[in-house]
């Protein structure tokens, strides 16, 4: 029975698309301060993130920087024009070098895009991914800070991905997309021996 | 804990979205609980127990009060429904200057075919929660009609049906009173 409401709530509530969600932003409707992204029409608000969430963020958009340089450019908690109804704000975005002063990255941009899971952990796996998939982002990363893995999600395919690779504390993981991007599971969760 | 949960507007942003024309005109939408809600099509059906009932309520009522078809009404902070129908207070004015409150209605009905659930478990509370002392929920498919009084809270505590042949009368306005038949045609 509740289930069944929430099918027809769902199906009730207005979708905004990315240029009402912008313009939302621009009238001040949307509070400039109210952290927010766009999920399938919905706007969702986004929960502050913990410490470990922000380091986590931090250490990783260092590790690309030394490994890759300016050759890519770096965008952390930005938003991403994923398609008409999706405007997300993922933890990390590797783009392609090029002036974004005018218009926001979209997926075609994207050579890697990473989330850290929130705890209790269903929220961006179960709703982003099939967003990422269907806009066809080419290869998404997924920190897991609780367990200390990242899975690896290739090869997009409708509306999911088909290939699933888990990387464990002990091991390191290799960008698809960028080769030259490897960074071993330790340097991400270790951080007791900071420098 | 990630909770997902979905921006809540009041009822000045819904405006401002109007005034700033993307949510179109046209287009059937209403506020309830903060959330845009798409309101479902008007068919025959529907579209035919509407005129029926308000062609009853003039009749019935004559000037007493203000009769308002499918127009806002100011619930709260953040709704603003339309329902189908509701009999307010008489205003000179037919409400030209602002749109109804609650403290305005004497009677307020949604025909319901099939949004059923969506009168019954979504606007049915927010009505109950404003005060609105009476609501109608009249049912094309079942052709009954259902009676909300006293309300308390998110419900109300008086819920009686009605079908075809029984007096219905209303509670607020003791001259609506008429043969549950003359709107159902059973």
């Amino acid at each position: 029975m509740i289930q069944h409401n929430a099918i027809i709530a769902e199906k009730t509530t207005w979708r905004f698309s990315v240029d009402d969600y912008i313009k939302l932003h621009q009238t001040r409707i949307i509070p400039a301060d109210k952290q927010v992204e766009l999920l399938d029409g919905e706007i969702i608000e986004i929960t502050q993130i913990g410490p470990m969430h922000a380091y986590i963020n931090s250490r990783l958009s260092d590790l690309i920087h030394e490994q890759l340089g300016s050759s890519v450019r770096l965008y952390l908690r930005k938003p991403l024009r994923l398609s008409t109804y999706s405007m997300p704000n993922p933890d990390l975005m590797v783009l392609q070098r090029k002036n974004y002063s005018h218009a926001y990255p979209e997926s075609a941009d994207l050579l890697l895009l990473i989330e850290v899971r929130q705890p209790p952990g269903s929220y961006d796996r179960e709703e982003k991914l099939p967003l990422y998939a269907t806009a066809g982002i080419t290869e998404v990363w997924l920190i897991d800070p609780e367990q200390q893995i990242v899975e690896q999600y290739t090869a997009s395919v409708e509306n999911h991905y088909s290939v699933t690779t888990t990387h464990l504390l002990n091991q390191s993981i290799t960008s698809a997309n960028l080769p030259e991007l490897k960074i071993a599971l330790t340097e991400i969760f270790d951080t007791t021996e900071e420098s | 804990m990630t909770v997902k949960s979905r921006i809540r507007f009041s009822v000045s942003d819904y405006e401002e979205m109007h005034r700033s024309g993307f949510l179109p005109e046209h287009l059937r939408v209403e506020l309830l609980d903060g959330e845009i809600r798409k309101m479902s099509p008007i068919g025959p059906r529907h579209a035919g127990f509407v005129t029926r009932l308000e062609r009853l309520l003039h009749k019935l009522l004559e000037d007493q009060v203000t009769i308002m078809v499918q127009n806002p009404i100011r619930l709260s902070n953040n709704s603003m429904p339309q329902p189908d129908l509701m009999l307010l207070h008489f205003r000179e004015d037919d409400y030209e200057k602002a749109l109804p409150v609650p403290a305005d209605v004497y009677l307020l009905i949604e025909v319901s075919e099939s949004s059923g659930d969506y009168d019954r478990e979504d606007k049915l509370p927010r009505y109950a929660e404003a005060g609105i002392p009476e609501v109608w929920i009249v049912d094309t498919v079942t052709r009954t009609i259902e009676q909300y009084r006293t309300p308390s809270g998110k419900e109300y505590l008086s819920e009686k049906t009605f079908s075809a042949g029984q007096q219905l009368i209303c509670s607020t306005l003791p001259n609506l009173a008429f043969d549950a038949n003359i709107v159902l045609r059973a």
